[in-house]
């Protein structure tokens, strides 16, 4: 009996799968260069990581439903589903190396953006930039800062901007009214958290990307060195202070802090057992929806050190589609309709996500605070990550590691990351 | 001297029982945890991911199956698995055969290419895989999926396929010749039924691997309906949050599959992998 089942279950999977074979044929995919269906419709494969549980995933469908709408007959934007950032990564990596970029897709940071515009297969953007609708759309100067040798390829789109988060019934408890403006103020109020119960109040992280001390070092730095601290020069001494700053915070951390992940420090500040947190705003609604009752209702959120906040572009949308002239009508369309501030204010407000390209005033009362706070800071300084080359960005987890575990110094550890990013 | 015996026998068992029990929960508490934790939400996991959840959200298990269209994906995972498992079993066995029964120029060396493969490492290959479904146009198809699982666990399975074959001595092969048996005969009525086993085994890996696999499912495939279940398990997972709950009921699911085949061949795996173990 078993047999027969067993017999039967391959034998239908083998027919099945010949006719998922046969079916290979069909459209889609970024490997079809045709630009027009049959109806004259230019279809655009937009590959894209705003999808499943994402929060700005019903927000951005809205947007491209919206223009699927707006230019049926004319365009059409079709979405492929990636949830897994970096698996995305992967994808896009291997499609360009391929000679086959998809036709508009994303990536988070400028050295993607350099290393992919030196391929040559992706779009210049900069005639279509610099027209006077786009050029309105953004700050002055944003779009010749995102430049590479002179030419933009790609539009800057998803921007973090990234506050001290601080939890305010310990802030409270521990009777800190006035919240710290220096690295030094900053030890202080940890001591004044401890002394209050709260024996690890500083969130901390080295595991993946490090992110949660790479901010704390990228704050550091930019009370030490301004806004051109990391992208510029690099002054050794300013790195090294900060480094040790750094050693510091790592002190008042729980005890998993070195390995930790982002869902452990999420975790420790979610649950009250840190007091002090720092990430951009996006977290907002992760933290409304599974933080302990009362944590959210009583964030209050500071610059860093210096007055610093960190901003920069996190998200940039980019296009393969080179050689199509419809094409590239299309996504020119598509890129125009995606920084209507109307649109980007909804999507704002849908999902606690803020733009490089200009905004109305958002609905969202802690993301309005928090954008205050940035137009009041004193630094405005892009994130050590997104500054520092591909390498750099890498090697930062294991040599904090070696560092934070006295394996190495603060010298040594500045001078492998700064060897690392003049690679 | 019996009462030294009798305590000498109680203690080996006490200690044997100690050792079972140690292994089943440390094979079983991880999976007693996923599922425990399948069944919480995302705010008590968060608060304490030891604990029992206050009410069982099965709605997880309705969330996972919904929103990430498992169903459509697990019969996609098994379309692939299953025809790359076949076809894979179907080449190895063959060429197996010519390895272990034949003697020609070249034939230990075959084999060492064959071996090496196992020392790949898949994601250096992820470029020149792309390039060349890209250009058979077999992108976001379960076909090139099938056809990729089947030849990179082609390595694995002709090691131990051939590893069975080299165990039965020549005179087998020589009596059904004599008996007029020719050379079809000979690989499908003596060899495929003695290495039975050997090909479960190399079956069953090649099986969880298809299964497993989601470097190459993600890379080749980018519609709905290609996508496998190593895929919709990732669904919860996005650039800055989880969803963790639901990927752990998502997970619950995509077990189910691959423990039922393991327990529809158990007694054969376990033959397989322990075949030879006695022999002096």
């Amino acid at each position: 009996m078993r047999k027969k089942l067993l017999a039967a279950v391959l034998g239908v999977s083998m027919i099945a799968s010949l006719f998922a074979g046969c079916g290979s044929s069909k459209k889609s995919t970024s490997s079809s260069k045709d630009s027009s269906s049959s109806s004259g419709e230019v279809d655009l494969t937009f590959p894209c990581i705003w999808v499943g549980t994402d929060s700005k995933a019903e927000g951005f469908k809205k947007i491209v439903d919206g223009f699927n709408s707006e230019n049926e007959g004319k365009y059409h934007i079709t979405i492929k589903d990636y949830t897994d950032y970096d698996a995305y990564a992967d994808y896009i990596r291997t499609s360009i190396s391929s000679g086959d970029a998809p036709d508009l897709f994303s990536v988070k940071t400028k050295a993607d953006v350099e290393l992919y515009s030196q391929s040559g297969k992706v779009l210049d953007l900069t005639d279509f930039l610099s027209g006077d609708d786009m050029k309105s759309k953004y700050s002055n100067g944003v779009l010749k800062n995102e430049q590479v040798d002179g030419k933009n390829y790609a539009l800057p789109w998803e921007a973090a901007v990234i506050p001290v988060i601080w939890n305010g019934s310990l802030l409270e408890k521990a009777g800190i009214t006035d919240l710290p403006t220096t690295t030094d103020e900053y030890i202080e109020t940890f001591d004044k958290l401890k002394a209050s119960g709260v024996s690890t109040p500083a969130s901390f992280m080295t595991a993946s990307n490090a992110w949660t001390a790479m901010l704390w070092y990228t704050y550091a730095l930019g009370e030490k060195g301004g806004a051109d601290a990391i992208s510029g020069k690099w002054n050794e001494n300013d790195f090294v202070d900060a480094a040790n700053w750094l050693k510091e915070v790592y002190s008042y951390a729980p005890s998993d802090a070195i390995g930790a992940q982002a869902k452990d420090v999420n975790a420790h500040f979610f649950n009250q057992e840190t007091a002090v947190y720092t990430n951009g705003t996006w977290i907002l609604s992760n933290i409304q929806q599974n933080a302990a009752d009362g944590v959210y209702d009583n964030l209050k959120f500071s610059a860093g050190p210096g007055n610093t906040i960190i901003q920069y572009t996190q998200a940039y949308i980019l296009s393969g589609a080179v050689k199509d002239k419809a094409k590239q009508k299309a996504v020119e369309a598509f890129m125009t309709y995606v920084t209507d501030a109307d649109r980007l204010t909804e999507l704002s407000n849908s999902s606690g996500s803020v733009f490089v390209p200009k905004e109305n005033t958002v609905d969202n009362a802690y993301v309005s605070e928090i954008l205050k706070l940035r137009d009041s800071a004193k630094v405005l300084i892009p994130s050590f990550e997104s500054s520092v080359s591909t390498t750099c960005a890498n090697d930062l987890s294991p040599q904090l590691e070696s560092f934070l575990s006295g394996s190495i110094d603060a010298k040594t550890f500045v001078e492998t990351l700064k060897a690392d990013n003049e690679e | 001297m019996s009462g030294k015996k009798q305590f000498g026998s109680l203690g080996s068992r006490i200690l044997k029982w100690i050792l079972i029990i140690f292994f089943a929960v440390y094979t079983l508490f991880p999976l007693l945890w996923l599922f425990v934790t399948s069944l919480k939400t995302n705010k008590e996991y968060i608060a304490s991911p030891f604990s029992w959840p206050a009410i069982p959200q099965l709605v997880n298990y309705v969330h996972a199956w919904n929103q990430a269209n498992l169903g459509h994906m697990i019969i996609n995972s098994i379309i692939v698995a299953f025809s790359a498992t076949i076809l894979n079993v179907f080449i190895a066995t063959m060429a197996s055969y010519a390895l272990s029964r034949f003697r020609f120029r070249g034939r230990e060396i075959i084999y060492a290419l064959f071996a090496s493969g196992i020392m790949v490492p898949l994601n250096a290959m992820m470029v020149p895989y792309f390039m060349t479904f890209q250009k058979l146009h077999l992108l976001d198809s379960l076909l090139a999926l099938i056809i990729l699982y089947t030849a990179v666990n082609l390595p694995v399975s002709t090691v131990i396929i051939r590893g069975f074959m080299d165990s039965f001595p020549g005179e087998v092969e020589e009596a059904a010749y004599v008996d007029g048996c020719g050379f079809f005969g000979r690989f499908f009525k003596i060899f495929l039924p003695l290495i039975r086993t050997g090909i479960v085994t190399a079956a069953t890996f090649c099986f969880l691997t298809c299964w497993n696999e989601f470097v190459y499912a993600n890379l080749l495939t980018s519609s709905p309906e290609t996508k496998t279940i190593q895929i919709g398990i990732r669904y919860f997972t996005n650039q800055f949050s989880t969803d963790y709950v639901s990927m752990y009921a998502a997970i619950v699911i995509a077990m189910v599959p691959s423990i039922v085949i393991y327990m529809v061949f158990q007694e054969k795996i376990i033959a397989g992998l322990t075949a030879g173990a006695v022999k002096g």
